[in-house]
């Protein structure tokens, strides 16, 4: 009994990093309708750097990710503004394409300048702190923090989206980007801000995957498939669905390694394909979809 | 110096030319209403001056600066609103949130700028509009969904606002209150272009007049000095 206690606990701890994986994801396509296939290799990009400011300056990760966060919020505006915008509008071919072919870019530029080797971000004794809640379960320090930002993650976009200016012109700019235009929004740049804020989400991913577990540059393709399901078990457009998604994901996978080890991540893809078949547009669907 | 001038204006949907030469002139204060059939150019003409369709940069003059080359988000700024054809609001917006993006380019005061709009003012303008802010706009009334469109323009402080097809599917007693914001909106300074299928009512709200057929200017003129026929003629062909 305590197991499968402590199984729902795990579970709900590693929700909040695929919840994280999602957030970007969701926010990248509830704006521009984009699906970023390079989104996971942007994770393991973004740790990379995290791991190359703390090394470089002799960082806590969690200080370096404060410099890391601005560096990767220019490069996702400049990215969506320089290359992505072009790929929009039309075909939903050419932003796929464009994001593939980014995917395997950045792969073997990691391998040639990072090697192959596994990389982990070093925190001290935190990593390996937990807090006993009795009865035998113990809830690990920074799988707790994980789901903390991941919730404090969701509020914030969530205040973004539905309390400001321009979460108002994310919105409107995914309804109609001509009549956007009349309001005087400029859709590209919205679209290059939307971006950064991704990339800010994705430096936040980042620093928890590294701090979890060991990363190398060959894993960003199954943090995409992670993402990509809790996007789609949450339903499209929302970002408490997509906390949810990451959740019903990370319960799915650790009560699979409950019944068996080996049916961890197998079981995460059956909840997925569950759900898929029970609720098509996922748990908590925009209504106007 | 007319408010807005349109000089040899063309615009083109790839190949196919949708307007031919357009000369249209618009003074301060003046309501300027645009009629002819379907097809004849008029949203075309909306679109040209709006920015979302472009031709040459001379060909549309705001206080005599050419801004024809200037993207829509700028056209706004400068205080030209589109009104657009089929109200398209923001469906996942609420009726509020529609109204406050309407002012998202209003960063600072412009000179010469007409009156200032606020959610208020709008309230007051259109009160249906208040007691419905909190719901989603899909879920209004064609005619409510017609006056948060136009509340949502008067956001941006426009000097010139242009009104695509505004009584299209509306019942007569809707368009009435529709149109009986027009004094108000007017008495702020903004000068009103309004494309209408609606003869009788643009004839009577408008000073001048200007009917289009295939693309071209086929007559124009104060509304009292146009006879029925010389209408009939420019609007069907003869």
């Amino acid at each position: 009994m305590t197991a499968w206690l402590d199984a729902l606990i795990q579970g709900l701890l590693l929700g909040g990093l695929y919840a994280l994986f999602a957030a970007g994801l969701s926010l990248i396509f509830g704006v521009m309708r984009l699906v970023n296939l390079a989104h996971g290799d942007l994770i393991v990009l973004a740790a990379f750097i995290i791991l190359v400011v703390t090394d470089r300056f002799g960082l806590n990760p969690f200080v370096a990710v404060l410099i890391a966060a601005p560096i990767l919020f220019l490069a996702g505006f400049a990215l969506q503004h320089v290359l992505l915008n072009r790929t929009l509008g039309g075909d939903l071919l050419p932003p796929l394409l464009v994001t593939f072919g980014l995917s395997i870019i950045i792969q073997n530029g990691l391998l040639q300048i990072f090697s192959a080797d596994s990389q982990r971000l070093r925190v001290g004794a935190i990593e390996t702190a937990s807090i006993p809640l009795g009865g035998g379960i113990a809830v690990g320090v920074v799988p707790l923090l994980t789901l903390l930002s991941a919730v404090a993650v969701i509020v914030l976009l969530n205040f973004i989206f539905y309390r400001t200016a321009i979460g108002r012109a994310f919105r409107g700019t995914s309804d109609d980007p001509e009549v956007a235009q009349l309001m005087g929004i400029d859709h590209q740049l919205i679209f290059a801000v939307a971006m950064g804020l991704a990339f800010v989400v994705i430096t936040i991913a980042a620093l928890y995957l590294g701090l979890r577990a060991n990363f190398d540059p060959s894993i960003g393709p199954a943090r995409l498939l992670y993402a990509f399901e809790a996007v789609i078990i949450g339903g499209l457009g929302s970002f408490w669905g997509t906390l949810a998604g990451g959740i019903v994901l990370g319960l799915a996978q650790t009560i699979g390694a409950q019944i068996d080890p080996e049916w961890q991540i197998l079981a995460g893809h059956l909840a997925f394909l569950a759900v898929l078949a029970i609720r098509p547009r996922g748990l908590f669907p925009r209504a106007q979809d | 110096m007319p408010l807005l001038e349109t000089r040899n204006l063309n615009a083109f949907y790839g190949d196919f030319q949708a307007l031919y030469g357009i000369d249209m002139v618009l003074d301060q204060g003046e309501t300027v209403a645009i009629i002819g059939a379907n097809g004849a150019g008029k949203s075309t003409f909306l679109k040209s001056v709006a920015g979302l369709i472009h031709g040459a940069a001379d060909s549309v003059l705001l206080d005599g600066v050419p801004i024809g080359a200037r993207p829509a988000a700028d056209i706004v700024k400068l205080g030209i609103a589109l009104v657009p054809e089929g109200r398209r609001l923001f469906p996942s917006l609420t009726v509020k949130e529609n109204l406050l993006i309407g002012g998202y380019g209003r960063k600072t005061q412009r000179p010469k700028t007409p009156g200032s709009w606020t959610l208020d003012r709008v309230y007051s303008l259109f009160p249906v509009l208040k007691e419905r802010r909190s719901q989603a706009a899909p879920t209004l009334s064609g005619g409510q969904q017609q006056m948060a469109a136009i509340g949502r323009a008067l956001m941006s402080n426009p000097r010139v606002l242009l009104c695509d097809e505004i009584s299209l599917g509306l019942a007569p007693i809707i368009i009435a209150d529709i149109y009986a914001a027009l004094p108000q909106i007017k008495a702020e300074g903004t000068s009103v272009v309004l494309v209408e299928q609606d003869i009788v009512q643009a004839m009577k709200v408008a000073d001048r007049v200007y009917c289009f057929q295939e693309g071209r200017l086929s007559l124009t003129g104060r509304p009292r000095e146009l006879t029925r026929d010389q209408i009939h003629c420019a609007y069907f062909g003869s």
